[in-house]
């Protein structure tokens, strides 16, 4: 199991992995400054060569570490890391398994816990070297100890500080027992402390009692950490998944709309060759070019030449509709200014609106330029017009007006007409949608110029809206962003 | 003299041929047809019409663009000058924009039709016989 763009789960542990070495540095360079140090504070009895020599090889082992965190990235293979990987997996804390990346994390746990044990070994040695059972440098350990409870496991924290309390009690035991040389830190330091028993149990109890209640009081608070950002983990994982799943699902609806489209379109275009070869032979009939006509046949024709003009009507409209839709899909777009589109438009209707006596008026001093398919648009802004001058009485007018402002162009088509019932209005743009009035005003109309009308103003980044009082007249107004 | 003008119809669709022929015809007009491009270069060349016709859409998509193209690359003055009428939606206000697209590359959309007239589907044969009768009026003397 992958999860792209979220980085692995062992990342936090490789993070950490190098920092502790970065630490390291740090501890090399404060115990050679220390045995530096040794002479000017006074401690006669610091051996300082041989800690010297613990700086040196700490130095030499951090090196090996540097460059073998950087290779364990690469799985291991062979028998020794097989053993070694159950192991380690008890080493890796609860919350970062299940998570996929198992083994690389459980590499990196046994890591952290070999560098903790020989930290301890560096450090008992050191230990020895200052003083034993009365050093100062004991209380290191309990850096290590959290250090422990950070990287690994609650029971990996129980083991490591075992190791380094084991450790203690070697140096400690073998110290009082006389197996171990005695390195008192000077003169004045009480030489035979090492040797009281009383001091020696105490020492220990103390010093266990630190490790194991710092151990438990670390990885307390650890593992609840480590429970907040699994939880954080599997929530963003869970969203990524919600995510994909919605893209998935958008995706599947533009398809579908695009396939719907594209299915009407080749309906459109299929049928619209037929009929308009219906129209045209009906019309040369009914013109009498192909003989005389006499009456209940001239009305049979005429009726039937008018259904079919009605039916190629509904066809163009939803070929229009159909490339409207598709427009917005990788068109080239130009710039177009609409006063001067505008302005022809209004020429081209003009004859229509003076035959039904309805005034015609264009301000177009608004200017504005947009970028889009002149062809939808010079559509969009006939459809409008053509819309007004239908629905308005004789004696009424429509009126064009173009405005920029904000970096938009606002046209704005106004008629007096018989206007648009609030119920109706949310629906005019719906494909076949016409409102009672209108189908009762006016029996042409196929219910798809408003509808066209919208996809364009969409396509185009803009929208379209609409305001009416019945009786008194409507306004829509086509906002489209202006070409900068 | 219109009365006795050839007109040749270049179009796949025969039912619509027919209809425009009836209208033709009784205007006194001699009609030849011819259903594709290549018939309908040869009828060109082998009848002289005075006017052409021409569907755009024909089987081939564009086929009535390549006509046009092909009947005016010709070096005889003839095949430059004789006037087509295209029967298409093509507005003549918008460039050249068709449906289907120009994705063969055979011409560019915006490219200039070497055309007279446009005459939109369907069909008004009032319109058409007055657009005839200005395309032959305004056609330049042999």
């Amino acid at each position: 199991m992958t999860h792209s763009g979220e980085p692995p789960v062992s990342s936090d542990l490789e993070r950490r992995a190098v920092w502790f070495i970065k630490l390291r540095w740090l501890a090399a360079a404060g115990v050679a400054t220390a045995a530096g140090m040794a002479r000017i504070l006074g401690l006669s009895g610091l051996p300082v060569g041989p800690i010297l020599a613990v700086a040196g090889s700490l130095i030499v082992y951090n090196t090996v570490l540097y460059f073998v965190t950087a290779r364990l990235s690469v799985r291991p293979v062979g028998r020794a890391w097989e053993s070694a990987d159950s192991f380690a997996r008890l080493l890796v804390p609860r919350t970062f398994l299940g998570l996929g990346d198992e083994s690389r994390v459980a590499r990196f746990a046994f890591f952290a816990f070999v560098q903790v044990t020989i930290d301890f070994v560096f450090l008992a040695v050191l230990l020895h070297l200052s003083g034993g059972v009365g050093s100062p440098f004991a209380v290191f350990f309990v850096f290590h100890v959290v250090i422990a409870s950070v990287l690994l496991s609650r029971r990996g924290t129980y083991l490591q500080t075992t190791v380094g309390f084991l450790l203690f009690a070697f140096v400690v035991w073998g110290e009082y027992f006389g197996l171990l040389d005695h390195h008192p830190l000077d003169s004045v330091w009480p030489a035979c402390a090492y040797r009281s028993f009383s001091v020696a149990f105490t020492g220990l109890v103390v010093l266990g009692a630190t490790l194991y209640l710092a151990s438990y009081l670390c990885s307390t608070v650890a593992v609840d950490l480590r429970e907040r950002v699994r939880a954080n983990l599997l929530l963003s994982r869970e969203i990524a998944g919600e995510k994909q799943k919605l893209e998935d699902a958008y995706e599947t609806l533009r398809e579908s709309e695009r396939t719907k489209s594209q299915y009407m379109r080749k309906v459109a275009h299929e049928l619209r060759g037929p009929l308009g070869t219906i129209e045209t032979a009906l019309k040369v009939v009914l013109q009498g070019m192909a003989g005389a006509l006499d009456g209940p046949s001239r009305d049979l024709i005429g009726r039937a030449e008018r259904r079919a003009g009605e039916l190629a009507a509904v066809t163009r409209d939803l070929l229009l509709l159909a490339r409207a839709r598709e427009a917005g899909l990788g068109a080239e777009r130009v710039t177009v200014a609409l006063d001067g589109l505008l302005a022809e438009v209004i020429e081209d209707l003009r004859p229509a609106a003076q035959s039904k006596n309805v005034a015609l008026l264009i301000d177009a001093g608004g200017g504005g330029v947009v970028l889009g398919d002149p062809v939808a648009i010079r559509q969009l802004v006939a459809n409008l017009v053509e819309n007004g001058i239908r629905y308005t009485r004789p004696g009424g007018s429509v009126a064009a007006r173009l405005r920029s402002q904000d970096g938009c162009v606002m046209l704005k088509v106004e008629d007096t007409g018989i206007g648009i019932a609030e119920e109706d209005l949310t629906r005019v743009f719906d494909e076949f949608y016409r409102a009672a009035n209108a189908r009762e005003y006016a029996a042409e109309g196929t219910g798809l110029g408003l509808a066209i009308c919208k996809v364009i103003a969409e396509r185009h980044g803009g929208n379209i809206t609409v305001e009416s009082r019945p009786g008194h007249g409507t306004c829509f107004t086509v906002t489209l962003p202006g070409a900068s | 003299m219109p009365s006795r003008a050839k007109i040749l119809i270049v179009d796949d669709d025969k039912d619509l041929v027919v209809a425009l022929r009836f209208a033709l015809e009784r205007e006194g007009y001699q009609v030849a047809s011819a259903h594709d491009l290549t018939v309908g270069l040869e009828a060109a060349s082998a009848e002289r019409p005075d006017c052409i016709v021409l569907d755009i859409m024909m089987p081939h998509a564009t086929e009535g663009f390549h006509f046009v193209w092909r009947l005016r690359q010709q070096d005889e003055a003839y095949f430059r000058n004789v006037p087509i009428i295209v029967l298409s939606a093509i507005h003549e206000r918008t460039d050249l924009r068709f449906y289907p697209d120009s994705s063969d590359g055979t011409y560019q959309a915006g490219e200039f039709l070497p055309v007279q007239d446009f005459v939109d589907k369907p069909i008004d044969p009032a319109l058409l016989l007055e657009r005839i009768d200005r395309a032959l009026r305004l056609k330049p003397p042999a």
